[in-house]
């Protein structure tokens, strides 16, 4: 602070007024251009999964979810040794 | 005797000035704001144990301070006095920030603008009140209500004004539920108090990967003073929401801003020497300070009743108030002062729209500034 004197001069010499008006309207079209991006975010992000699906994407959710093991492995020997046993017990009698 | 003597002349006591201790006694009153009414505790007991620190009489000759070059503490300060710190802190905001409520009503992002009008009437008062163009500047950020950028501002345009611009930026942030309540109310009806808003819609993941980037490069484009802020704002939501690399946004959300916080508050605290600290500027700065959030709540609040009225679906303009980015307390403030009305009305998610474009509000207008001012 160079001198403690309060005078509107201070303001019109330090271009107060027009600091204030062109800060305060860069600042407003800055986010009414977010704003704008926002509201189009929607389409932008339809368009985006036209060319690269969710699904497609290698650390998507989708695909990141591992697919459980005994579905590709299949039931074991010995699971189908008990279902087999369980089946000829079942129709002894 | 002498060697007594001599120590007893070097010891605290004897060079504690009024001034120290006053500034001690205000460190105490922070960290029991902090302890006893919860005030912003991760913020103000950090800056009010430092404040005790900074104000306990140095040796003469031995670097100690954190004005003293060479001392721990000038080290630590480093980061505040070069805006470094200012930056990782937006990097663990944006890893903690989820801006759906933003992207579900992106006419919201409109009220964290219309509070930053705060730091440009404030502006205009301290020029009035004799700064210059450059300490106005970094005196007006205070308006934006965000501590980080207020200080990456004034290290950047007024570094000798720095400690009594955190200071009372950290201060005023603490008490924005004692500021703001009347404010809102002497500004609403009863009948706005009660407006309810709809439900805000679903976002999907694409979105909010995409979100970051386009924003940053519109903001960044438009305010390049503004990319250290910006940048690491983005930088640390796409981390977020990519999904990627959710170690890094872990990281960035917990242990770094931690980290930070408690170097930042302790170091400003530190600088608040009595000497640099109790002058006249440091009063009308607080001064300013006080009126710029007054006007930026206000400003938040006119602008939500000027935008109902073209508005088919009304919003509450109570969450104008939550444009200042003390972010998530003014967005609590609305919530409470809703619920006083109607306990059923839940307006927390939608004040939280223009509270998260509020931090990109004033971060764009410090980048402005910084660039008109600091060349």
């Amino acid at each position: 602070m160079q001198q403690v004197l309060f005078s509107w001069d201070n303001v019109v010499a330090g271009n107060g007024l027009a600091l204030s008006i062109t800060g305060m309207s860069i600042v407003f079209v800055a986010l009414l251009l977010v704003s704008i991006f926002i509201a189009l975010l929607p389409k932008l992000a339809a368009f985006c999964n036209k060319i690269i699906p969710p699904a497609a994407h290698h650390h998507g959710p989708v695909a990141s979810a591992p697919a459980p093991a005994a579905t590709s492995a299949g039931p074991s020997e010995a699971e189908i040794v008990a279902a087999a046993v369980a089946y000829l017990h079942k129709n002894k009698g | 005797m002498d060697i007594l003597l001599h120590f007893i002349s070097t010891t605290g006591f004897a060079e504690m000035t009024y001034g120290n201790f006053l500034m001690i006694v205000i460190g105490i009153v922070f960290i029991a704001l902090a302890i006893i009414k919860d005030y912003e505790p991760l913020l103000l007991l950090p800056i009010g144990f430092g404040a005790i620190v900074g104000n306990i009489p140095s040796i003469a000759g031995m670097p100690l301070s954190v004005y003293d070059e060479g001392s721990v503490l000038y080290y630590i300060y480093f980061g505040v006095s070069k805006g470094i710190f200012p930056p990782l802190i937006f990097l663990g905001i944006g890893a903690m920030t989820d801006f759906s409520c933003m992207l579900s009503n992106p006419k919201l992002v409109l009220l964290g603008a219309a509070a930053q009008m705060g730091i440009f009437i404030t502006l205009i008062g301290a020029l009035y009140l004799g700064f210059t163009p450059a300490e106005a500047g970094a005196i007006g950020i205070i308006g934006g209500a965000d501590g980080p950028t207020a200080i990456f501002l004034s290290s950047k345009l007024a570094p000798h004004l720095l400690g009594a611009i955190a200071i009372a930026a950290y201060s005023y942030m603490a008490l924005v539920p004692v500021i703001q309540p009347p404010i809102m109310k002497l500004m609403t009806t009863k009948k706005e108090r009660l407006i309810r808003m709809t439900a805000p819609r679903e976002v999907t993941t694409r979105e909010k990967v995409l979100f970051p980037v386009g924003a940053f490069i519109i903001t960044g484009l438009i305010a390049p003073g503004s990319l250290a802020l910006v940048g690491m704002l983005f930088f640390g939501n796409l981390l977020k929401e990519s999904g990627v690399t959710e170690r890094l946004a872990e990281t960035a959300r917990t242990a770094l801003i931690d980290s930070v916080t408690i170097l930042l508050g302790f170091s400003v605290g530190a600088s608040t020497q009595a000497q640099t600290f109790l002058t006249p500027d440091s009063l009308l700065i607080f001064g300013l300070g006080a009126a710029s959030f007054c006007v930026a709540t206000a400003s938040g609040l006119a602008f939500a009743k000027l935008m109902n009225l073209f508005l088919k679906d009304k919003i509450n303009p109570l969450v104008g108030a939550a444009g200042v980015s003390a972010v998530p307390d003014s967005a609590r403030v609305v919530q409470m002062v809703a619920r006083d009305e109607d306990p059923h009305n839940f307006l927390l998610m939608h004040a939280m729209a223009p509270n998260v474009s509020g931090v990109l509000g004033s971060a764009v207008a410090a980048g402005v500034l910084w660039s008109v001012l600091g060349l």
